[in-house]
């Protein structure tokens, strides 16, 4: 363990303190906090080392989830986790997030951790980001230039690289409620806590008479970012919810995945399950409709 | 005394209250004032040879007292063969052995100036599999093996790296598989895995004014360090203090001196300061591991299931220093036929140096390892011969009176006892196979069984007094070390049973060899048979001298003499007095009284370097036997565990919640062995895993419902019949584990952990 890296440590209490103490440091990255449970564990092991650590969580107006007039759900970006999973309208509503944000961690880390952080973070398996995905969420951010709103299919650039510029930061999240949508989030790893996933498929769809109408799939750990399935989304849409045609959507989804070899789990793996936890998790979603999926007697193996 | 025993009696831990309040305190908390701290400089290498040292920047930092070198330590030091320098010496041997050690005014100051020293490598091809040391091209990790002082355990080969070859002769195997209808052979593997301490390693040394080394450190073993200290530095046993803190877990990883060594020598060149070194997690993963094993075994039986011959070839990397690898192996290849009646058995285990990093004993002594083998290769067979797993057991298990295949009579054997109990706590019916459930979407679920024994082989001297204050209060002083697992409520508990006072008024103190007499070791599950029994004659011993003065006082005869709850009574009137009272009355002024007591085995009989026969080897035996209840997801390789039945074979249970919180933990971490838990290595040496992040041990969202069965088969040694248990359950879980997948899914797994990506892989093999 390398000797840490001697950093400034500052506590803004508005955007205007932020605004002038990234003036005097210019020309510093600045490490953000929030947190801590991404940060401080990689300057502990050196494999990040901000000369300026700033910590977030002395803004105002960054904390809290709210129902927006226009419908939709605006949440914090200093939320923790854990409110996410306790927060009734994401239990009763946006299912597959409260699914992502209760099997993150343990309880110390979803008390600490934030979901501005979960994302700037950048990790393709991270927990919040493929429902976020699924759920064609958009990032609000703010920087001394200006705010922007960044949907969130354009927020990951590459492995752990994202649309924030240097400075930036993640003010909140929104998410647009639908009526008569279901979702579900399944989520693999080899333990049941404490873990982060091999993979991970998110599932936003409604569904009418049996026909499945508007579906979104969005997968974790399938490729360098979170990704969306999409051809398999154009096939179930329009389509009856027979689980043939879930088993074949579960196929197009792994065609559609560019897995890595990592010390987690290997490229082949990773590719094996993904179709069935696309497949399982559409079911999910159908189970949480009011029609139940009509089981063809298929071969489940 | 009393006719209501505390034997037996699931009474709360005497330190629960100190640990779950956070005032337990372990080495790491201990505040001396002027503490330096150290820190260690480690080979980035696996094999190096060390061209130059450059320290002078390193000294130059402010607040550096001393950076020392392998020039400025000689000696070597190791429990079976001294083999192991203190600091490297001109070569390094595994990637993470400490180069150089620095002490500073801070932790901070230590690592910076660590990163200071310039070391020069000539890096060579290093061996890091038992397979390339065994080579004959191989380079001799140690071209000195045969001129190491070494114990009568390592039987080194000259001229390899083998620093044990442990050997079993009984009967002829050829004659029994040539006699059997059914010969079966297969290679079983267990990689490196870790102990997960909680608490991470953590010492302190001090020089103390009088000429007295005082060493604060969280080992099992204080008197082992003692004379290991003593010697490398050259100094009288009874000027080496070792002080034992709160321990946080040992499982084996602390039994014998690790980084003990360079920190003394800091000590010894920092003045009269203490110098302390708390590894990180990450370092701790390095310090030491668990041995990796692969087995081959073979195994005859005739058409009924009747075992005729089994015969054991096994290879463990022990890493670059032998530490108790040569016992490891030695321990575990003596039990590593299994518990079963065996006519003709053929074992030879071999201890291998690698390049990497030391191995040493494991919770089981690499029973585990064993078990994996012997019991997976049974099922197999049972299910070759279409016979159940515990039909094939029963018919073959070691029973009282039978001859073990070193020749000792067995007594006191609940092996049978164990299967039975917990075949019938898991509805398990003799002669049925499990039924496998069809859950649908690709999972079934089963059940599955295995079976284990252990010899504890660790049956030498523990000492215990136990002292009588005036007021009836009582301390017990063992240096069998709490670690975790209960002995110092074991200890206090057995301490009010003799003298007849309540368990709250017994101390048990912390080991410290200025003040708690001599034990070997705390390892081998030996501290409730050893430990008890030592607790038990001294206490035995004080309780004989309170009689004596008692029965001056009351005028009888000291027998007559008994107590209850705290008060003696006098056997004419009846009436009760306090202890104060009486041993104020017989002698002016009042007294304490100090029992002693000992516990060692007679007759020990060793086992023979040539045919491993020995009549007496072992104090006592351990028994275990589980049922896993899973279910297998065959379309992602995920296993779920619905419950885990353990039954073990206490002999008779002191401290019942004691003995099931050790099934519990046993099981919990053979269940990590069985799933997830595994040190990968990269092709240069070096550990990919030591973090909690990528090395999995199971969590308490993991572990399924345990139901532990305690099997009570008294021992005629034992305190009270009690025995040995928290190596045991640790064993029976992963071949167990590899039942029931076996038995819901048909694929049979040869190599641990079961990953969810390892049994998708067998499952595609097999057309899942």
């Amino acid at each position: 363990m390398p000797a840490l890296k001697p950093f400034l440590y500052e506590r803004p209490s508005s955007l205007e303190q932020l605004t002038a103490l990234l003036a005097d440091h210019a020309g510093m990255v600045p490490g953000y906090l929030s947190g801590g449970t991404d940060l401080l564990v990689a300057m502990r092991t050196g494999k990040d080392s901000p000369e300026l650590v700033v910590d977030l969580k002395g803004l105002p107006n960054l904390r809290g989830i709210n129902r927006c007039e226009d419908g939709k759900l605006w949440i914090g970006a200093l939320a923790t986790i854990h409110s996410l999973e306790v927060n009734k309208t994401i239990r009763s509503q946006i299912t597959l997030l409260f699914e992502a944000a209760q099997s993150l961690g343990s309880w110390q880390v979803r008390n600490r951790g934030t979901i501005g952080g979960n994302l700037a973070n950048g990790a393709p398996t991270a927990n919040t980001a493929a429902p976020l995905l699924a759920l064609d969420a958009e990032i609000l951010t703010w920087s001394p230039v200006g705010k922007r709103r960044i949907p969130v299919a354009s927020f990951w650039l590459g492995a752990r690289k994202t649309a924030l510029h240097t400075g930036e930061i993640i003010t909140g999240v929104e998410i647009p409620l639908k009526q008569g949508s279901s979702s579900a989030y399944t989520k693999l790893g080899p333990r049941k806590a404490m873990d982060i996933a091999i993979a991970s498929a998110a599932v936003v769809l409604s569904l009418d008479r049996g026909i499945i109408q508007e579906v979104r799939i969005a997968m974790g750990g399938a490729g360098p970012t979170p990704l969306r399935a999409r051809s398999a989304e154009a096939y179930l849409t329009g389509r009856p919810a027979l689980a043939e045609n879930l088993i074949q959507a579960g196929k197009l989804a792994a065609s559609e995945s560019n897995p890595r070899t990592s010390t987690r789990a290997t490229r082949e793996y990773r590719l094996s399950v993904i179709p069935v936890l696309v497949e399982r998790s559409i079911r999910s979603a159908l189970k949480r409709q009011e029609g139940l999926v009509e089981e063809n007697g298929g071969e489940d193996r | 005394m009393t006719k209501d025993t505390l034997i037996g009696k699931g009474l709360l831990r005497v330190d629960a209250a100190e640990k779950v309040t956070g005032m337990a305190e372990y080495t790491g908390d201990l505040d001396l004032a002027g503490v330096l701290e150290a820190e260690m400089l480690t080979s980035p290498y696996a094999y190096a040879r060390i061209r130059s040292i450059d320290v002078s920047r390193a000294l130059s930092l402010d607040g550096v007292i001393e950076v020392m070198t392998g020039n400025d330590i000689k000696g070597l030091y190791g429990p079976m063969v001294k083999d192991r320098p203190v600091l490297a010496q001109g070569v390094v041997r595994f990637a993470g052995e400490p180069v150089a050690a620095v002490a500073a005014t801070s932790k901070q100051i230590a690592k910076r100036a660590v990163e200071l020293i310039d070391v020069q490598y000539e890096q060579l091809k290093p061996v890091l599999t038992h397979e390339e040391a065994l080579s004959p091209t191989a380079p001799l990790l140690h071209e000195g093996l045969m001129d190491y002082e070494k114990e009568i355990t390592a039987n080194v080969i000259a001229g390899t790296n083998i620093c044990n070859h442990f050997k079993i002769r009984k009967g002829d195997v050829e004659k029994g598989f040539a006699e059997s209808d059914y010969v079966l052979e297969e290679t079983y593997e267990v990689p490196r895995n870790h102990h997960v301490c909680l608490e991470t390693y953590s010492v302190i040394a001090q020089f103390e004014k009088e000429g007295t080394l005082h060493l604060w450190t969280c080992n099992q073993s204080p008197y082992v360090l003692q004379r290991a200290l003593a010697a490398l530095f050259n100094m009288p046993w009874n000027k080496v203090r070792i002080t034992i803190p709160t321990l946080g877990g040992g499982f084996g990883s602390r039994v014998y001196p690790s980084v003990e060594p360079a920190i003394v020598a800091l000590a010894q060149r920092s003045g009269h300061k203490p110098v302390r070194l708390t590894l990180s997690r990450e370092q701790d993963f390095y310090r030491i591991t668990n041995h990796g094993c692969t087995a081959t075994i073979k195994t005859g039986v005739r058409k009924d299931g009747t075992i005729m011959a089994r015969q054991l070839v096994t290879y463990w990397d022990t890493g670059a220093y032998a530490d108790c690898g040569p016992l490891v192996v030695r321990n575990s290849g003596f039990t590593s036929a299994g518990p079963y009646r065996i006519e003709n058995v053929k074992i030879d285990a071999y201890c291998v140096y690698t390049n990497r990093p030391v191995a040493t004993a494991f919770r089981g002594y690499g029973i585990p390892h064993v078990t994996w083998a012997y019991e997976c290769h049974l099922n197999r067979i049972a299910h070759e011969l279409g016979l159940d797993p515990l039909e094939i057991r029963l018919k073959n298990v070691i029973q009282d009176g039978d001859r073990s295949h070193t020749g000792e009579k067995m007594v006191a054997v609940g092996m049978k006892d164990c299967l039975e109990q917990v075949a019938k706590a898991a509805n398990w019916k003799p002669g049925t196979k499990p039924a496998v459930v069809d859950l649908g979407d690709g999972r079934y679920r089963s059940l599955g069984l295995a079976c284990s024994w252990k010899g504890t082989m660790r049956h030498h001297a523990t000492s215990a007094t136990v002292r009588v204050l005036e007021e009836g209060s009582v301390e017990v002083n063992c240096s069998n070390v709490d670690m975790g697992q209960g002995s110092s409520t074991i200890y206090a508990q057995i301490a009010a049973e003799e003298l007849g006072i309540p368990v709250e008024q017994v101390t048990v103190r912390h080991p410290d060899t200025f003040i708690t007499p001599y034990d070997r070791t705390t390892s081998a599950s030996r501290g409730t048979f050893h430990g008890g029994n030592a607790v038990m004659n001294a206490a035995r011993d004080a309780w004989q001298q309170v009689a004596v003065y008692a029965a001056k006082v009351f005028r009888c005869h000291p027998d007559d003499v008994k107590a209850e709850n705290g008060l003696i009574i006098d056997p004419e009137t009846g009436h009760k007095y306090a202890f104060g009272d009486i041993l104020n009355k017989a002698v002016i002024g009042g007294v304490d009284v100090i029992g002693r007591g000992n516990s060692y085995m007679e007759g020990g009989t060793g086992l023979d370097r040539e045919t491993g026969q020995g009549a007496n080897p072992t104090s006592f035996w351990m028994y275990a036997a589980q049922i896993v209840d899973l279910e297998v997801d065959t379309r992602t390789g995920q296993t779920t565990v619905h419950k885990i039945f353990a039954a073990s074979d206490v002999g008779r249970a002191i401290n019942e919640t004691n003995c099931v919180q050790q099934i519990h933990g046993g099981v919990t971490m053979g269940l990590g062995i069985a799933l997830s838990e595994e040190l990968t290595f990269d092709d240069k040496g070096r550990i990919l895993n030591n973090n909690f992040h990528d090395y999995k041990i199971q969590t308490c969202m993991d572990v399924p419902p345990i139901e532990a069965i305690l099997v009570e088969v008294p021992h005629p040694l034992g305190p009270y019949g009690a025995k040995g248990l928290g190596e045991a359950p640790v064993g029976p879980v992963a071949p167990a584990v590899a039942d029931a997948v076996a038995n819901a899914a048909g694929i049979w797994i040869r190599r641990l952990p079961m990953t969810p990506e390892r049994l998708l892989e067998a499952f595609r093999k097999d057309g899942k």
